[in-house]
């Protein structure tokens, strides 16, 4: 019965949250106006000093890494939450059989030679092509996001072809556990340079021999090599807890 | 200034994600809705966005694909 009021009635709030948004939408300034708060203040600091002070001629890489460092450390941990809350709530009810079996269909049904011998030549070069946008984000579209996101997609295809055991052959426990080094890289790049006397995450306090814009960069890259690994972890736990018990 | 060729992505987007929601079979709204995620990669290239691209292909046509799928397989096919 409520469940047929609530069907019926869906398109209510619908229409009212895309009201509030085309009402809102009209005050925000136009697309690409050059009057507009981002354009006249924000921008141009970004685009006449990043690469001075942070040493990446990509100015995405020295905005996420750099001059939001706390955001992006954010966003990883809602990852590693998404994740974790993935394994809570999943890794408790493989138990059931009939799920089993199912599941079981699905992680072993796509090994074919065809596929095997193809994933053999392809996923070197994916994965390190992987490597190549995270290491190579300061200077070209990609960071430590997008590099692990490529290289989680090539290690779920390797399971998917091969079965979910091959694939690093990390166990689901030890993957939850990358997940939070990589965390813990980059938290822990922001306490050292905290240990050094420098704020939290300010990479210029790192004890390293470097100056400037180089020393920035080395910081920028150790916090996107945790976030590298965190996103490839989380991706990888999540399909290994959609598929857990699925192994015979 | 929007390019014709934007504005076709945007459609075929747009396309997409209502034949997505209008699916009864939940494999084939998945399969669509990787068709989604594949053009609205295109539109980030278009705009020049290629990190944002790739990782959309990555993220969107593969990852989320493969979730999807196998949350299926855990539940149930159709529409209740």
């Amino acid at each position: 019965m409520l469940s047929r009021v609530v069907h019926r009635f869906a398109w209510v709030p619908l229409v009212l949250a895309a009201a509030i948004l085309f009402y809102a939408a009209r005050s925000l300034p136009e697309m690409g106006d050059p009057d507009a708060p981002a354009s006249t203040h924000v921008s141009p600091r970004y685009i006449e000093k990043a690469y001075e002070e942070t040493g990446a001629s990509n100015m995405v890489t020295a905005v996420l890494a750099d001059y939001r460092g706390y955001d992006t450390l954010g966003e990883t941990v809602v990852i590693l939450t998404a994740g974790l809350a993935c394994l809570l709530v999943l890794g408790s009810f493989r138990r059931r059989d009939d799920v089993t079996a199912a599941g079981g269909a699905m992680a072993y049904a796509f090994g074919s030679d065809i596929l095997d011998v193809t994933s053999r030549l392809l996923f070197p070069f994916i994965v390190l092509f992987a490597v190549y946008v995270l290491v190579h984000g300061h200077t070209s579209p990609g960071g430590g996001f997008q590099g692990g996101a490529i290289c989680a997609a090539t290690i779920i295809a390797i399971r998917l072809v091969r079965g979910r055991a091959s694939g690093l052959q990390l166990e689901t426990k030890s993957t939850a556990a990358l997940a939070c080094l990589g965390i813990l890289i980059y938290a822990g790049t922001g306490f050292v340079s905290l240990l050094y006397g420098r704020s939290f995450l300010d990479y210029g306090g790192l004890p390293l021999p470097l100056e400037g814009g180089h020393l920035r960069e080395l910081g920028s890259l150790s916090v996107e090599i945790g976030v590298f690994i965190a996103v490839t972890a989380v991706l990888v736990l999540i399909f290994d807890v959609l598929t857990m018990g699925s192994e015979s | 200034m929007v390019e014709p060729i934007v504005t076709f992505f945007l459609a075929l987007m747009t396309l997409c994600a209502v034949a997505a929601l209008r699916s009864a079979d939940l494999l084939s709204a998945v399969v669509i809705f990787g068709a989604f995620s594949f053009f609205s990669a295109i539109f980030f290239t278009l705009l020049g966005a290629v990190d944002v691209a790739f990782t959309e292909a990555a993220v969107g046509a593969a990852i989320t694909t493969v979730f999807f799928v196998s949350a299926i397989y855990r539940t149930d096919r159709k529409v209740k």
